[in-house]
């Protein structure tokens, strides 16, 4: 769906006039495609505050605030500290972390804790601190060596990009209409991905829509990866099989 | 421009990638070294993953080797008799290291020992070569220094099996030849190189064999050894990839091919005295990422 037609659908439905605020919200994309040429991707979601006429409308009972959580497949994780050895910094022993996502991007019209309680952002994980995942300790040393775990995680995380709150990124349009930029990261994994919107005023959650989101391999990218990994023997002799005539292509090369 | 590497799952410049390939191919190439060893750093000085770094350069000596070989074949200089010897211990010597590698790679300390062999390795050969050159270069022309005569090497020939070499013209068992594929072989999987850094010095002293047949026997062995450990790295920890396999012998093989022309103009000795010291400036690099401590105080991997 192009963009222009999107925004028309969702002008129809912010003017069909219903009484509940209700929040709509569609993507550009719902498939990012990882090829050769894959660096990170932006997804733009658009959405349209049904019977509103502002995203700020005074009689509505003040200020209306927008979240938006895009979610990445759930993986187990290790955490190792890196800790000082005789001369040398090398990773200690592992904690392992349960259930975290692969990749948790946030949002908002204004800074959560401006909007949102600490029980609401529990209630419904939002923000990067308040995502579930629990940590594991193979051994009460390692259970020593991190008593935080899951914060240390979640800390680590947002250095990489994968988990991140964005403040103030939410663009009005005309009629309630709002657009979201998202950024994927270059590292974000293969696999199916949630978008939820929220709609939240005084601090309590109005309406939400969702929408799916998947990230997959394509191509030649697809085709390596995929044999790698289901036919390893065959891809690691076929490997083996390219270097040997790259190598004497490069010997008759060598030789003229 | 950026490609994206389907099994590293980072986005590379391939521009820049296969400049490291040229640049590592411009010493094989007038050094006549393989070149993993210094690969495999700037691989991970690049920010591949060290594990992936391992995996692919296994797979790239095998292509180098066998630019390399030929000239070797059609001189002859290849002791096949001896090189089966070396691959069968270097077989399973590579079998025990990739597995030494999946182990250190559970426990999270694969990129430690990948570093730190780096470091013993680097720091010794370049040292040598150091201190080698050094010598040649200041100390005057020695008037013809007495030829050491072959010592007979009894032991070797005492060991079960003795049979004659005739190519390398020595008479020893099997079995020494053997160790030291299985040595290298172990070397060859944890560090991604081809070991014929070890491996030469190795056939000289120790094996006692001619000058003439080393380089192009090691080749051969290495051609064999670094196949078997790609398929291994392959099925085991999957840590092959082809695309930057394939890029980095792009660029070796252009490499490779202007320095053996400028390794014939350029004087022999600096050359060694410039390998030794970027040999050197490597395992300083290598040390120095040891001694610091690091942006990231956690380290993440995920359990697949």
């Amino acid at each position: 769906m192009t963009v222009r037609a999107l925004m028309v659908t969702l002008g129809m439905l912010c003017s069909s006039g219903a009484i509940a605020e209700e929040i709509v919200i569609g993507l550009t994309d719902n498939v990012i495609d990882v090829d050769a040429d894959f660096s990170g991707a932006q997804i733009v979601l658009f959405g349209v505050v049904e019977g509103t006429s502002g995203a700020d409308d005074a009689t509505n009972g003040g200020a209306t605030d927008i979240i938006s959580v895009v979610r990445g497949p759930e993986q187990s994780f290790t955490l190792r500290q890196i800790t000082k050895e005789g001369p040398f910094w090398i990773p200690g022993e592992a904690v392992r972390i349960e259930n975290a996502p692969g990749l948790y991007l946030t949002n908002s019209t204004r800074p959560l804790s401006e909007f949102t309680s600490p029980e609401l952002r529990k209630r419904f994980n939002f923000g990067t601190d308040s995502i579930n995942a629990h940590a594991v300790s193979s051994t009460t040393a390692a259970a020593i060596s991190i008593p935080n775990a899951t914060s240390n995680f979640i800390e680590a995380e947002k250095k990489t990009g994968r988990y991140k709150d964005t403040s103030a990124s939410i663009n009005f349009k005309k009629n309630a209409l709002f657009s979201i930029d998202i950024d994927l990261p270059p590292t974000t994994s293969v696999g199916d991905y949630s978008v939820e919107v929220y709609l939240i005023r005084a601090g309590k959650v109005i309406s939400a829509d969702n929408a799916a989101l998947s990230v997959q391999k394509v191509g030649l990218e697809r085709r390596v990866y995929e044999l790698a990994h289901n036919q390893p023997l065959g891809y690691g002799i076929i490997c083996v099989a390219m270097s040997l005539v790259a190598g004497w292509l490069g010997s008759i090369a060598i030789r003229k | 421009m950026q490609i994206y590497l389907p099994i590293a799952e980072m986005p590379i410049d391939p521009l820049l990638i296969m400049m490291m390939g040229g640049a590592v191919g411009l010493l094989s190439g007038m050094f006549g070294v393989g070149g993993g060893f210094l690969m495999t750093p700037l691989l991970i000085f690049y920010g591949i993953p060290p594990a992936i770094a391992v995996g692919t350069e296994a797979s790239q000596i095998v292509g180098s080797s066998v630019s390399g070989v030929t000239a070797h074949l059609r001189r002859k200089s290849v002791d096949f008799q001896m090189g089966w010897f070396l691959v069968l211990g270097g077989g399973f010597g590579s079998l025990a290291g990739v597995f030494i590698f999946r182990y250190l790679r559970s426990l999270g300390q694969i990129e430690t020992i990948i570093a730190l062999s780096y470091v013993i390795f680097l720091g010794a050969i370049g040292t040598l070569m150091l201190v080698e050159s050094a010598r040649t270069i200041f100390k005057a022309p020695q008037k013809s220094i007495p030829k050491r005569r072959k010592r007979r090497i009894a032991w070797m020939a005492a060991l079960p099996g003795a049979m004659r070499f005739r190519r390398s013209q020595l008479y020893i068992s099997p079995i020494p030849p053997i160790i030291l594929g299985f040595l290298v072989g172990i070397l060859a999987a944890i560090m991604g190189v081809g070991g014929g850094f070890i491996m030469v010095p190795a056939m000289i002293y120790i094996l006692q064999m001619p000058t003439n047949v080393v380089i192009g026997t090691s080749l051969f062995q290495i051609i064999f050894v670094t196949a078997i450990t790609t398929v291994l790295h392959a099925v085991t920890n999957q840590t092959v990839d082809i695309i930057l396999a394939m890029l980095l012998l792009a660029g070796g093989v252009i490499g490779a091919q202007i320095g053996a022309r400028l390794g014939v103009k350029l004087k022999a000795e600096q050359l060694r005295v410039l390998l030794a010291l970027l040999v050197l400036g490597v395992c300083s690099k290598l040390v120095l990422d040891l001694v610091t401590p690091p942006d990231e105080p956690y380290k993440i991997e995920i359990v697949s």
